[in-house]
C-alpha cells in the first residue's frame, strides 16, 4: 500500500484532531500554570526549589498521604457498593428496575459541596440526627474527618462504578456463561472465572475515575475534612487566593496531583491489558429470576446503598420548603416563599444549564467514540500517550483550567471569553474523559475478529467502525453521555470562572446562596435542579432499557 | 405546517436566547456579595438611571484570578465589594476614580479612601468573636482577644487561613497591632485554622466550633435570624475595624456607566438600606443606624491602616505560616 496514503488515512486524522484538541484546550492553557512551579526568585531563573519545599515539609508530606489514603478508601468502598449494584440491577429481575437505574445516577447531580454540606446538617457535631442520637444517650461525635469525607465521596461517586459496569455485564456474551454452566460450573463459579473477568476493565476504569474525582476534589474535604487536610485544597488556595498567593507552589501542588493520577491511570492501564479477554458479544445474556428471599436480599441491598446516598436529596428538598430568616432555618415551619422565587428566576438558568450540557455532550460522545476506538484498536506507544493525555483533564480543577481558558482566549486571533461557547468548551473538554474511558472500557471486551471479518469482505475501515464497532459499543457509550450529561449539570467550578451576562446555570443559583449560608434559598435551587433532571433521565433510562437489546 | 411552526418558534426563541449579551447601556459588576444585595442594587440602579446592570457572581478570590485573566480585554466593569487589603493587592487590574460621593469620606477617614483613590470603602468589618452557647457556657464566653490567647481555649477557638483570606487578614492584623509578636505565637498556638471565612460563622452557628473569630455583620445575619444559641462578644481590649471597597476595573467598556453605578453603590441611602438589610456598617458617618446593633461610637475599635496593613502583609503572613508548620 502507498504509504503517503495511508499516512493519511482517516485515522490519523482524527488522531492528530484528538492531539490538537488537548493541546488548545489543555496543554498550551495549563502551560504558564505549570511553568510558574518552575520559576525562581529572578525572572527566567529555573529552580525545582518549590518541589523540594513541597517533599521538605512534613504538613504537605502529610496532606499528599492523605489525598492517597482518602481517595484509595472512596475507589474501593465505591467498587465494593457500585459493581454488586449494577450487577443486581442488570442481571436480576428485581422491582422498579428503572427506578433503580434512575435514581442510582441521581447522586452525580449533586455537587460535591450541597452534599457535603447536607451530611454537616445531618451527622455534623450538631446536626440533627447527632443531637437524636444524644438525647437517645448515644455519644457521636459527627463525621467530620476522614470518615465523613470517604463516605460522601463514596456515595456520591459510586454511580461511575455502577454506570460503567452495568454497560459492561450487559455486553457479555450469553454463550459464554452458559458453556461454562453446561461444562458443570456453578452460578458462583461461572461469576468468579468468567463474568469477573470479563467486566474487569470497566471495574478498573471506573475505579480509576472515583480515584481522579476524589483526588482533584477539595470542596468536601475543605466542608467536612476538619484538621484532615489534602493537597488539592492546597493547590487551590494557593492558586485562588484573595490575598495573591503563591503560584509557584499552586503550579508545583498541582503537577504532583497530575504525576500521581497519570500514575494510577498507568498501573490500572496494565492491570486491565495484563489480563486481556475478548468476546463477540453479540447475544446479551439473560435475566435471571431469583428466588424470593434473593430477590429480596438483592433488592434491600440496593434500595438501601440508594437511601444512603440520596439522604442529602431529602434534606435539600425538605429544606427548600422551610422557612427560613436569613441563614437561620425554622424546620418544621413550612413555606413556599424560597421556591417560589427559584422558579421565577429559574427557566433562563435551567435553559443555560440544559443546553450548555447537550451540546458539550453530543460533541463529547463523538469525541469520546473516535479516541476510544484509536486507543483500544490501534495500540502502539501513540495510542498510549493519547488515553494517558485523555486524563489530563479530569485532575486539574475546574476552576484553575476556567481561569487558564480565559487568560488564554481573552484576546488575539481567536476571542471566546464572554460567550456560551467557551462554557461548552471548557465542559467538553473537562467531561470527555468520562466518555472515553466508558466507551473504552466496553470496547476491550469486544472481539477485534467481527470488524477484520467486514473489512475483509470489503467494506471501508470507517464505514466498518461505523456498522459494525459502533452498535457494539453503543452501551458504553450511552453510559458514557449519561455520566457526562448528567455531571455536566453539576459542574460549578469551570463556570464560575467563566460565565459571562445571562449565561447563569443552576448550579451557579445554588452556589450563590450556599457561599453566604442561606440553605434555604439554596436548597430551593437546588431541588428545582434535581427535579428538572429526573423527568428527562427517567426517560432516557426508560427508553434506553427497551431500545438497547434489539440495537445488539 | 407543524414542523414550520415549531421551526419558526424555535428559531426566534435562540435569536433572543443567543443575541442577548451585554448592550452598550449596561454596566458589568463582578461581586462576592449575596444574591439579595446584588439583586436589590441591580434593580434600583436601573430604575434611578435606566442603566441595566449584568452581575457574575463569584468569590472575591475567583474574582481577583478572574479579572487578571481578562485584563487584555476586560469583560468586567466594576468590582464590588472586598477587603481593601485584597483591592490593595490586586490594584493592577483596577483604575482610579475621584467619586463626588466620596470626597467627604476622604476629608473624614482618610482610611477609607485609598490615596491614589484605586479603591473606596463602601462599609467596613468589624472583627468580633462569635460563640455557640450549645458548646460553649454563658458565663465562660470569652470577653476579649485577650481571653483567647489563654491555653485554656487551645482547639476551641477558628478562624480562616489569614493567607487565604482578606478579612482574617485584617484579624490578624489586628492581634498584632494589640498583643504584638509574642500575640501573633499564642494565636496561632491556640486556633485552629480554617480554609474560607464562611466555614467559620457558618461552623459557628451550625455548633461544630464553640467559638470564631469573624466579621459582625456575618454572625448578626444569625442572631437577627432568630439564633438564640449565637452570641456576638465585642472584644473588650477593642474590636478591629476592617474596610471593604469598590473599585473600578481598568479598560472597563462602559467607563461611564460604571461610574455612575459607583456613585449609586456609596450614596447614603443605598449604604444605609444595606446596613439595615445585611448590616453591613457604612463607611460613610451620615447613614442611618440599625437598632439591635450598638452605634460605632459606643464600640472600643481599633483602626484598620491599609496602607500600613499592606506593608506588613509579607512578613506577617511569613512569621504566621513558619509558626503554623512549626506546630504541626
Amino acid at each position: 500500500m502507498n504509504r503517503i496514503s495511508r499516512l493519511f488515512s482517516s485515522w490519523n486524522c482524527i488522531f492528530l484532531s484528538a492531539l490538537a484538541v488537548l493541546f488548545f484546550l489543555i496543554v498550551y492553557p495549563m502551560f504558564s500554570i505549570f511553568m510558574a512551579s518552575f520559576a525562581g526568585d529572578a525572572p527566567g531563573e529555573f529552580t525545582l526549589k518549590h518541589y523540594y519545599l513541597v517533599f521538605k515539609s512534613s504538613f504537605y508530606l502529610k496532606c499528599l498521604g492523605n489525598s492517597i489514603f482518602m481517595s484509595f478508601m472512596a475507589t474501593l468502598f465505591s467498587i465494593l457498593l457500585g459493581a454488586p449494584f449494577a450487577f443486581f440491577i442488570t442481571r436480576f429481575k428485581l422491582p422498579f428496575t428503572n427506578t433503580l437505574r434512575t435514581l442510582g445516577t441521581l447522586p452525580l447531580i449533586l455537587p460535591t459541596f450541597i452534599g457535603a454540606e447536607a451530611w454537616l446538617l445531618m451527622l455534623g457535631r450538631s446536626g440533627f440526627i447527632t443531637r437524636l442520637l444524644a438525647d437517645l444517650g448515644i455519644d457521636f461525635p459527627g463525621i467530620a474527618g476522614w470518615q465523613g469525607v470517604v463516605m460522601v465521596f463514596t456515595l456520591q461517586f459510586f454511580p461511575f462504578v455502577f454506570l460503567m459496569v452495568a454497560a459492561a455485564i450487559n455486553s457479555v456474551d450469553r454463550s459464554l456463561e452458559e458453556s461454562a454452566r453446561n461444562l458443570g460450573a456453578g452460578p458462583l463459579r461461572v461469576f468468579y472465572t468468567v463474568t469477573l473477568p470479563l467486566i474487569s476493565p470497566s471495574i478498573a476504569a471506573g475505579g480509576l475515575m472515583v480515584f481522579c474525582m476524589s483526588i482533584e476534589n477539595f470542596g468536601v474535604p475543605t466542608i467536612i475534612g476538619g484538621d484532615f487536610k489534602v493537597l488539592a485544597e492546597q493547590a487551590y488556595s494557593e492558586f485562588m487566593n484573595e490575598m495573591g498567593g503563591n503560584p509557584s507552589m499552586a503550579g508545583a501542588l498541582s503537577s504532583i496531583l497530575v504525576l500521581i493520577t497519570l500514575g494510577i491511570t498507568i498501573l490500572q492501564k496494565s492491570l486491565v491489558e495484563r489480563k486481556s479477554y475478548a468476546m463477540s458479544a453479540l447475544r446479551p445474556p439473560e435475566i435471571h429470576k431469583l428466588s424470593r428471599p434473593l430477590t429480596l436480599a438483592a433488592f434491600s441491598f440496593c434500595a438501601l446503598l440508594l437511601i444512603l446516598a440520596l439522604a442529602p436529596f431529602a434534606v435539600i428538598l425538605a429544606a427548600s420548603i422551610t422557612e427560613s430568616r436569613g441563614p437561620v432555618m425554622y424546620y418544621g415551619h413550612f413555606s413556599l416563599d424560597n421556591l417560589k422565587a427559584a422558579l421565577q428566576v429559574a427557566p433562563r438558568p435551567i435553559f443555560n444549564s440544559f443546553f450548555l450540557s447537550t451540546t458539550a455532550t453530543c460533541i463529547g460522545m463523538v469525541f469520546g467514540m473516535l479516541v476510544s476506538y484509536l486507543i483500544v484498536r490501534k495500540k502502539g506507544i501513540s495510542a498510549y500517550v493519547l488515553d494517558l493525555a485523555m486524563m489530563l483533564p479530569l485532575i486539574i480543577a475546574g476552576s484553575v483550567l476556567g481561569i487558564a481558558l480565559a487568560a488564554t482566549y481573552n484576546s488575539g486571533p481567536i476571542v471566546l471569553t464572554g460567550t456560551w461557547m467557551i462554557l461548552v468548551l471548557a465542559y467538553f473538554v473537562r467531561k470527555t474523559p468520562f466518555s472515553v474511558k466508558t466507551t473504552s472500557a466496553l470496547l476491550q471486551q469486544i472481539e477485534e475478529s467481527v470488524e477484520e471479518a467486514s473489512i475483509s469482505l470489503g467494506v471501508p475501515p470507517l464505514k466498518s467502525f461505523l456498522k459494525v464497532v459502533v452498535p457494539a459499543m453503543l452501551p458504553g457509550i450511552i453510559a458514557g453521555a449519561i455520566i457526562m450529561w448528567v455531571t455536566i449539570l453539576a459542574e460549578l467550578s469551570s463556570t464560575i470562572v467563566l460565565y459571562y451576562g445571562p449565561w447563569t446555570t443552576m448550579t451557579v443559583q445554588v452556589f450563590q446562596y450556599i457561599g453566604s449560608g442561606d440553605f434555604g434559598p439554596a436548597s430551593a435551587y437546588g431541588a428545582v435542579l434535581i427535579l428538572s433532571v429526573l423527568l428527562p433521565l427517567f426517560l432516557l433510562n426508560k427508553i434506553l432499557g427497551k431500545g438497547l437489546s434489539p440495537a445488539l | 405546517m407543524f414542523f414550520r411552526k415549531t421551526f419558526l418558534a424555535l428559531s426566534a426563541l435562540f435569536l433572543l436566547v443567543f443575541t442577548q449579551t451585554a448592550q452598550a447601556a449596561d454596566v458589568v459588576l463582578y461581586s462576592s456579595n449575596q444574591p439579595e444585595l446584588i439583586d436589590m442594587v441591580s434593580k434600583g440602579f436601573e430604575k434611578q438611571s435606566g442603566i441595566r446592570v449584568t452581575a457574575v457572581r463569584l468569590g472575591t478570590g475567583e474574582a481577583m484570578k478572574r479579572l487578571a485573566a481578562e485584563k487584555n480585554n476586560p469583560l468586567a466593569d466594576i468590582f464590588w465589594s472586598g477587603d481593601v487589603a485584597v483591592l490593595e493587592s490586586a490594584r493592577d487590574n483596577f483604575t482610579p476614580y475621584d467619586s463626588p460621593e466620596a470626597r467627604q469620606l476622604a476629608a473624614t477617614s482618610p482610611a477609607f479612601v485609598a490615596p491614589d483613590k484605586i479603591w473606596t470603602a463602601s462599609n467596613t468589618q468589624i472583627m468580633i468573636l462569635m460563640a455557640n452557647t450549645r458548646l460553649v457556657k454563658e458565663a465562660d464566653l470569652p470577653k476579649s482577644w485577650a481571653d483567647i490567647l489563654d491555653p485554656k481555649w487551645k482547639g476551641k477557638v477558628v478562624m480562616a487561613d489569614p493567607a487565604k483570606s482578606g478579612s482574617s487578614y485584617a484579624q490578624l492584623y489586628g492581634i498584632y497591632k494589640l498583643y504584638g509578636w509574642e500575640g501573633v505565637r499564642k494565636l496561632v498556638g491556640n486556633v485552629r485554622i480554617l480554609d474560607g471565612s464562611s466555614l467559620v460563622y457558618k461552623g459557628t452557628a451550625e455548633g461544630e466550633f464553640p467559638v470564631g473569630i469573624t466579621m459582625e455583620y456575618a454572625a448578626y445575619r444569625y442572631v437577627a435570624g432568630g439564633t438564640d444559641a449565637v452570641k456576638i462578644i465585642y472584644p473588650t481590649d477593642g474590636a478591629i475595624s476592617a474596610p471593604e471597597g469598590l473599585a473600578l476595573v481598568k479598560g472597563g467598556k462602559n467607563a461611564k456607566e460604571a461610574q455612575a453605578f459607583f456613585d449609586y453603590l456609596i450614596s447614603r441611602d443605598v449604604v444605609s438600606e444595606i446596613y439595615q438589610m445585611q448590616y453591613r456598617r457604612p463607611a460613610r458617618s451620615d447613614a442611618l443606624n440599625v437598632p439591635g446593633l450598638p452605634p460605632l461610637s459606643e464600640l472600643c475599635t481599633l483602626d484598620f491602616n491599609p496602607g500600613e496593613a499592606n506593608a506588613l502583609q509579607k512578613e506577617l503572613l511569613g512569621k504566621w505560616r513558619e509558626l503554623v508548620l512549626e506546630k504541626k
